[in-house]
This record gives C-alpha cells, sequence and structure tokens, in this order.
C-alpha cells in the first residue's frame, strides 16, 4: 500500500506538539502533518500518548497543550475546540459519547450543531425555518448513516444499539460536521472480526471519496497495514518512527519499539 | 472588646456543633461520594430518642446516649442500604435529591412519633452558672458544650489519622477500585462510615439539644452547617472542624453586630459568596469540583 | 458520499407496522400535541360540571403544572438539579405583589414576577453552573432560605400586610360568579403555551444540545455548544416559569404569604418530577396531578382508616409520608417514571420488532 508522496501544502501540520500534565509530561515536541485526502495512523504502546495527541489537536486540552497546529495553513492552537469543529475538524471517540434517549439519527444530527441557522429565540418563534433547517439536518444525517451503512438502525433508541455500531455512530457524527480532518480514536477497539471489516471498507470509501484527511489512532496492525498510507509511531510521548505504512513497520527499529502495540493487536482485546 | 469576646464565646458552641455536623457528611461523602441532606432529621432523632428516655424512664442518662447514638446509626445505614446504595450509576442529583425526601420522610415520622410539641436534653451534672472572662460572662454550659464539641471532632480526626481503619476510609474515599484491590473491604467501610456518620450526628444533636429545646426546627441546623463544610472543601475532615468553628464565630459576630434574625440569611449569602470565590474552599483537594 | 457501501449494508429489514405506529406515538408525546388536548378536555369537563371549590383545585393542579414543566426542562432535559423552586415561586408573587401595589396591570404584574425570578435564577446560577455537580444544588438551597428571608422581611416590614400575607385585588374581567372557572381557561391557555415552548426547548437543535450536556457535558465542546450559556438558558427559563407559576397563584388565591414557601414546597417539586418521569411533557402533567390529587387522597384515606380526628390532626404528615416513599420506590426501581413505564408498556410491541433489528444489526 503506497501512495505517492503529495507535492502540495499538508492539510494539517503540527509543530513542536507538546502536553504536560502538571509535572508530566504526556506529549514532547510532535511533528507531523496530514495530507489531501491521506489516512496516517497513530501507532504505539498503551500510554504512548496517542489519544493525548487527538485531544490537543482537537482543543480540548487548551490550558495543557504547546505547539503550533495549522489546518490548511491557518493557526487553530489557539482555538476553542468548538471553533475548531467549525473549521473542519472532525473527531470520533474511543468510547462513543451518545446520547442513549435519542435515536441514532438525531445523535448523528448532533454533530451538526455548529452549523447555525437560528439561535434559540429562533428555534421558540420561527417554526417554519426550524422546521426546514432541522429537515435539511436530518436528510444530511441519514445521508452519512447511509453512507456508514447504518440506515437500517437510523430510527432506532441508541440506549437498544450495541457497542460496535455505536462507534460506526460515533464516526458518523463526526462526519455530519463535514469535516475536512477527521480524527479517529481507536476506531477498532471492541469490535469483532466482521465489524472491523466494516471499519475498513469505511475507511476505504472515505479515502476514496478523497475529500476528507483522516488522522487516526489505532492498534490493529492489519488494519494500518491495509488503510494508512504513512504511520507516525509513538512511544512514550515522543516520536520514533515516521513514514510510508509498510516502511516503518516492516522496519526492525519498529518491532523492537513498538512490540507492545504488536501484541496488542494479536490478542483483539479493547484497550483502554 | 467586650462585644468581640461576646461574639467569640457566642459562637464557638454553635461552630463545634457545626464541626461535628460537617466532620459526619464529609465522612459520608468522601466514602460513599453522598451529600446527606437527611443528616439533620439524624440529629433530631438522637436527640429525640434521648430526651423522651430521660422523660420516660428514670435510667442513667449514658445508656439513654447510647441508645440514641444506636438509633440514629442504624437508620443512617437503613438509608444508605435501602435507598442510597441503589443510586450509583444514576445521575448525581438522585441521591441528592433522595437525601432530601429521606429527610422529609424522617420528619413526617418522627413527628407522628414524637408527638409532643418540644423535648427537653439535659447533660447531667452541667452547671448552670457563668464566669467572667476578661470582663465579658459566659455560660459555664456553653463553654464546656464548645470543648466537648471539639474534643470530639479532635479525637476523630486522630482515629482517621492514625488508626488502620482510617487509612482504610481515606483510601477507599480516594480509589475504592484500588482501595479493593489492597485488600480493604469497601462495602463494609461504606456501611461503617454511615453508622459512625450516624452516631456524630445525635451526638451534635444532643449536644445541640442541650443548649435549647428540642423540637422539629432542629433538622435545619445541618443544612446551615453546609457553608462550614463547603468552606472546609467539602472533603476535607480537618478543613470540617476549622470550617465549623469559623462559620460559627460568624454568626456570632453576627447575632451581635447586626441581630439575631439575619443569622440565617447571612449564612446562607456567605455560601452562594463562598461558591463564587472559594469554590474549593480552604482545604479542598481538585478533584472534588469535577464531580 | 451518499452511495452506499454494498457489502456493509444488511439484507433489508422493512420496520413492521407495529414499530411505525409506536413511532407516531412517540414523535407525538415528543411535542406534547396529545397532552394539551387532554387538558383542553379536561378542563371543559371540570368548568362545565364541577363547583367552584373543585375547580379552585383544579385551578392548582394547572399552575403546579408551569413549575414541573419547568424542572423537568431542567432536571430531565438539561441534568442540571434545583432545590430552589419555592424561593422562586415567593420571588415571583411577591415581585408581582410590589408591581400590583405600584399600580401596575395584572399582565405586567405577573410578566414581571416572572421576570424577577429568572434574573434571581441566573444570578445564583452563575457562580454554581461553572462548577458542575453539587454546587447547584448547594447554592440553591442557600438562594431558597435568602430569597424566602427577604419576602418575609417585606411582608413584615409593610404595615397593611395582615397575617395572613397580602390580599390581591380580583382581575378584571376575572370577577363575578364563575370567577374560578375564568381562571381555569386562562391557565389553561398559560399550561398550553408552556407546554409548547418547553417541548420546543426540548426538541430539535436545542433539545439535542442540551441533552449532550447532560449526557456527554465532556464532548459539548467539541460539538461547539455553549455549555455555560445553554446551563443559563434552562436555569433562566425554568425560573421565569417558576416566578410566574407564583405570580399567578397569588392573584388565583387572592392572597399570598411568606410561610407558603417552604423547603418542603421545593423538595415536592423534586418528588413531582421524579415521580411523574423527567424529560417527558406527559410525566410532567401526571406529576402535577398526583401530587395535587395526594393531600385531598391522603386526607380520606387517614379519615378512612384512623378516623377524621387523626385525618384533621396528622393527614399532612402521613400524606408526606406516602410521597417520599413514592419517590423512593420509584428511585430505586424506575428512575424513568411513571411516564416511563407508561412508554415502556405501550412499546413493548415495539421492543419485539427492535428485537428483530437488533438481531440483523449485531450480525452484520
Amino acid at each position: 500500500m503506497s501512495t505517492p508522496e503529495p507535492t502540495e501544502a499538508p492539510v494539517l501540520e503540527l509543530d513542536g506538539v507538546g502536553v504536560q500534565f502538571g509535572g508530566n509530561r504526556a506529549l514532547a515536541d510532535v511533528r507531523a502533518h496530514v495530507h489531501q485526502g491521506e489516512i496516517v495512523a497513530v501507532v504505539g504502546p498503551n500510554g504512548a500518548g496517542k489519544s493525548t495527541l487527538l485531544n490537543a489537536v482537537s482543543g480540548l486540552l487548551r490550558r495543557e497543550a504547546r505547539g503550533v497546529v495549522r489546518l490548511h495553513g491557518e493557526r487553530i492552537d489557539q482555538m476553542s475546540a468548538a471553533r475548531r469543529t467549525s473549521r473542519g475538524i472532525g473527531r470520533s471517540f474511543q468510547n462513543p459519547p451518545l446520547i442513549d434517549a435519542l435515536t441514532v439519527v438525531e445523535n448523528v444530527m448532533v454533530g451538526a450543531f455548529p452549523s447555525r441557522d437560528y439561535g434559540v429565540l429562533g428555534h421558540l418563534l420561527r417554526w417554519r425555518t426550524v422546521a426546514r433547517s432541522e429537515r435539511k439536518r436530518e436528510e444530511q444525517a441519514r445521508g452519512v448513516l447511509e453512507f456508514m451503512g447504518l440506515t437500517e438502525i437510523a430510527d432506532l433508541e441508541t440506549s437498544h444499539v450495541p457497542y460496535g455500531p455505536r462507534k460506526l455512530v460515533d464516526i458518523a457524527r463526526a462526519l455530519a460536521s463535514e469535516p475536512s480532518v477527521l480524527l479517529l480514536d481507536e476506531p477498532t477497539s471492541g469490535l469483532d472480526k466482521n465489524e472491523q471489516a466494516t471499519m475498513e471498507q469505511i475507511l476505504r470509501r472515505l479515502r476514496e471519496g478523497g475529500g476528507i484527511s483522516i488522522l487516526m489512532v489505532e492498534h490493529h496492525m492489519d488494519l494500518v497495514r491495509n488503510s494508512a498510507s504513512r504511520v507516525i509511531g509513538f512511544q512514550a510521548g515522543e516520536v520514533v518512527a515516521q513514514g510510508p505504512t509498510a516502511d516503518v513497520l516492516d522496519s526492525d527499529e519498529f518491532r523492537a519499539a513498538l512490540v507492545g502495540a504488536v501484541a496488542d493487536s494479536r490478542s483483539g482485546g479493547r484497550s483502554t | 472588646m467586650d462585644n468581640v469576646l461576646l461574639a467569640v464565646f457566642g459562637g464557638l458552641p454553635l461552630g463545634a456543633t457545626y464541626a461535628l455536623i460537617a466532620l459526619g457528611l464529609v465522612l459520608v461523602y468522601r466514602t460513599t461520594g453522598t451529600f446527606n441532606l437527611a443528616h439533620g432529621q439524624l440529629m433530631l432523632l438522637g436527640a429525640f430518642v434521648l430526651a423522651s428516655w430521660q422523660q420516660h424512664s428514670r435510667g442513667p442518662f449514658v445508656l439513654g446516649l447510647l441508645i440514641g447514638l444506636a438509633v440514629a446509626g442504624i437508620v443512617a445505614v437503613v438509608l444508605y442500604v435501602l435507598v442510597l446504595k441503589r443510586t450509583v450509576g444514576q445521575p448525581h442529583w438522585v441521591a441528592f435529591v433522595a437525601t432530601l425526601v429521606l429527610g422529609q420522610l424522617l420528619d413526617a415520622a418522627m413527628s407522628l412519633y414524637f408527638s409532643a410539641p418540644s423535648y427537653v436534653v439535659s447533660i447531667p451534672g452541667m452547671p448552670k452558672g457563668a464566669v467572667a472572662i476578661f470582663g465579658v460572662r459566659v455560660g459555664q454550659s456553653e463553654l464546656i458544650i464548645a470543648g466537648i464539641g471539639v474534643l470530639l471532632a479532635l479525637v476523630f480526626i486522630a482515629a482517621l489519622r492514625y488508626t488502620r481503619l482510617g487509612i482504610q476510609v481515606r483510601a477507599a474515599g480516594q480509589d475504592p477500585v484500588l482501595a479493593s484491590q489492597g485488600g480493604i473491604q469497601v462495602r463494609s467501610l461504606y456501611v461503617g462510615s454511615w453508622v459512625v456518620a450516624g452516631i456524630l450526628a445525635a451526638l451534635a444533636g444532643v449536644l445541640y439539644g442541650s443548649t435549647t429545646v428540642v423540637d422539629s426546627s432542629m433538622s435545619g441546623v445541618a443544612l446551615i452547617a453546609i457553608p462550614a463544610m463547603v468552606l472546609g472543601g467539602l472533603d476535607s475532615f480537618e478543613g470540617a472542624v476549622v470550617g465549623g468553628l469559623i462559620v460559627g464565630v460568624i454568626q456570632g459576630f453576627i447575632t451581635v453586630y447586626i441581630g439575631g434574625q439575619y443569622v440565617n440569611a447571612a449564612t446562607y449569602s456567605f455560601l452562594l459568596v463562598l461558591l463564587l470565590v472559594l469554590p474549593r474552599g480552604l482545604f479542598g483537594t481538585k478533584e472534588v469540583v469535577k464531580i | 458520499m451518499t452511495q452506499p457501501l454494498d457489502s456493509v449494508a444488511t439484507a433489508p429489514v422493512a420496520p413492521s407496522h407495529e414499530w411505525r405506529a409506536a413511532r407516531v406515538v412517540t414523535v407525538l408525546t415528543r411535542l406534547g400535541a396529545p397532552v394539551i388536548v387532554l387538558i383542553a378536555l379536561v378542563t371543559l369537563y371540570v368548568t362545565s360540571t364541577q363547583a367552584d371549590h373543585n375547580v379552585f383545585v383544579y385551578n392548582t393542579f394547572l399552575l403546579m403544572c408551569i413549575g414541573s414543566l419547568a424542572l423537568s426542562l431542567l432536571m430531565g432535559t438539561t441534568g442540571q438539579v434545583s432545590a430552589g423552586s419555592a424561593g422562586f415561586l415567593a420571588a415571583g408573587a411577591f415581585s408581582a405583589v410590589w408591581f400590583d401595589r405600584s399600580g401596575m396591570p395584572f399582565v405586567v404584574c405577573a410578566l414581571g414576577g416572572a421576570l424577577v425570578a429568572a434574573v434571581l435564577g441566573l444570578i445564583v446560577a452563575l457562580p454554581a453552573i461553572r462548577l458542575r455537580g453539587l454546587a447547584l444544588g448547594l447554592g440553591t438551597i442557600a438562594a431558597h432560605y435568602v430569597i424566602v428571608f427577604v419576602v418575609d422581611k417585606y411582608q413584615q416590614d409593610t404595615p397593611d400586610a395582615g397575617p395572613a400575607g397580602f390580599s390581591l385585588p380580583a382581575v378584571f374581567g376575572l370577577t363575578g360568579t364563575n370567577t374560578q372557572s375564568k381562571w381555569a381557561w386562562l391557565l389553561c391557555g398559560v399550561v398550553t403555551v408552556v407546554i409548547l415552548a418547553v417541548s420546543r426547548l426540548a426538541s430539535g437543535r436545542t433539545g439535542r444540545a442540551l441533552r449532550l450536556i447532560r449526557d456527554q457535558e465532556a464532548i459539548a465542546g467539541t460539538q461547539a455548544v455553549p455549555v455555560t450559556a445553554y446551563k443559563m438558558l434552562a436555569f433562566g427559563a425554568s425560573s421565569f416559569l417558576l416566578g410566574l407559576q407564583g405570580a399567578l397563584t397569588a392573584y388565583v388565591a387572592g392572597q399570598v404569604s411568606s410561610e407558603q414557601f417552604t423547603l418542603i414546597l421545593a423538595i415536592q417539586f423534586l418528588a413531582m418530577v421524579l415521580v411523574g418521569g423527567l424529560d417527558s411533557v406527559f410525566g410532567a402533567v401526571l406529576g402535577a396531578a398526583i401530587f395535587t390529587a395526594l393531600p385531598f387522597v391522603m386526607q380520606d384515606a387517614v379519615s378512612a382508616v384512623l378516623g377524621a380526628n387523626q385525618a384533621s390532626l396528622n393527614g399532612a404528615r402521613y400524606a408526606v409520608i406516602v410521597y417520599a416513599l413514592l419517590v423512593v420506590v420509584f428511585i430505586v426501581a424506575a428512575p424513568a417514571g411513571l411516564a416511563g413505564l407508561i412508554r415502556r408498556a405501550a412499546g413493548r410491541a415495539r421492543t419485539v420488532a427492535e428485537r428483530r433489528l437488533r438481531r440483523t444489526v449485531s450480525g452484520q
């Protein structure tokens, strides 16, 4: 799986990104980039700082994070998580944060919150506008669900949806904000073989669409090998290897350094 | 100067009571994460039981006291086991509402059972006179009550600090999973902490009741102790005692300088200001805020 | 983007008729439409058949609905607790009294009372809401006592307020023989507007944001949901409605006294929404109905079992015991309240259909 190195400027660019929790350095001086339509995998043993990296990029660690994050050349590292979302950062979570009492399609519509057709007062008074906007959102959400192969469960109450499809719904929610960069946090953790295959399909579709660039944390090396064009290897909060997928995964240094991750992928267990 | 001393000595007995109340609140909050708003009713229960023992039987005071403490401790555990334990996993305010409602339940049940309008608790051997301190006349019994309250609070804290059980309580409150892996019987600790909290409540009720009459208004006293707990930092035992004494003395000053009728309103205003400017209190740990 | 994933899509399962029917029920219930129709019908029945005194009792139920809907929005939909309901009722009632004594017309007094309550609510909530969790509960208890102290002081310092508090004049157009029936229709209109407003805030974009704050506050930021602003909105709206209830209650009864506003009343509001069912218009109305009826039912029950003497002496205490036990049972056994139980019973047909769907989903 090798794609030619794109020549244009990267969509997402990290320069010297670090995270400090009190006295603990969780992430040090990360330099990385994601090009248009590319899938970049972040791999490494548990506790290497992979999720922390996603939190730093998506704006959940504004106070703790240092360094420069650029999206389409624009600096976003000082922005709130909300503004980063409206600028085009979408994000899934390892443990899908869904609202159980709502239906699946309503959960996907949560992702469309940043686009605003009316305020709270408008919501109370301008019924026609609200209805039109809601229809539009719902149509868009159903489109995303169809893309994800989830049309069948769109109207189910989310509390009835099992863990595997929940992870897909979470990604659908992230896609509903129409991101240009999607951050996926362990999309296949806790999934069975069939569900993992589904996830791989979805990643391939997204890549073939070409409109979305993906930075994903992933433990399953098969999926990384099949989907990612480049890999960033992490250990103890530092980048230890970076390059085209096959080069990194097959290198001896990687095998030696990231033995934990490989073992993890073999066991196939849900990591925490 | 006299007024200042009057305020301080007027506030200390109250402060000691608040300290005992706040200790009980902190104890169950730290171990089981429940903010027990029915604590005042447990105070009242202990005082009621002792008072009616003194009224109806000629038995020794100590026996009546022990029965009062035991009843409050048992009722506290019943509340925990039957109701509050089962709110785990529900939104955090469910337990909050549950304790409020249980308080109402106890209030109604007690007013049916203890049907006289008010009762009297008298601690034997309590002197009636007053002594002059720096020229201010202070009731002896009030000084003694303040002393007993502070002493009990200090004994309790020392027990938590230096006994094995105390260390377990602190550990279980910090991280139940880790504590149970370290061989601590977390469940019996939880039950035990509710027993102890009930006993602390009853002690506070008896001390407070001996200074005034015992009637249904006493269950509100525990609510006024909430500012003490917040000032101490919600989860700090030492903070509870310091906060209790400070709030008691503040109330002493309000009584002397502004007027008794303003005490409650001013204390609750103080709580609102406290939440705004010092939400972590004096000794609170950082984690508490994320409740 | 809308092209389906062939190998992912499962064999299509046509949703069954029961399932579709149940879904229609869900949507209608969420809009509150059946509840509005129901209340209108009951109002018609009560006003045309009952004596003035019974209509007055029905009016207290309609008034309770306002506050109970407010709390359902705050606690059920947004997940924020308030023990200050009685305080906000008092703020609304006594502000209305104050406006009335300054010669304002009824509508200004009622809405003015509601606005004052809303402003007080926002002042109390601002520090507490940032802290999450218990702080709001404790803050609202404090607010309750401070507000009640202030209105009590106002009542004591006003020479012509008697021991029973302030008297309010009859409202223009609401006088004569059927005063309470006229009130019933006015209140029915108010409750309808409140139901529409609350179910609207709890649906669509705003509703999703409020529920995200309730269930997943940690990620609300990444969805661009302004957490503090929306919590303030929910708290302000609910205090506004409680203030409105307080002001209207004062006018319907014709008098108001600071002693009515106890912490027990605030706790009853909490009990009401918990037993009725949170995050549900139907549940809020059901809770209001139960808690309006309970004292009367208990009076009769105690009278039948223990005699009339006990009933007049201790009826209220037995009522408190019964309502407290009711709340405890619901908290332990049915946290979704009566509305949840009914929904579950009604949706039994649906779960069969859903189970079939679920099997397909997990089997993919």
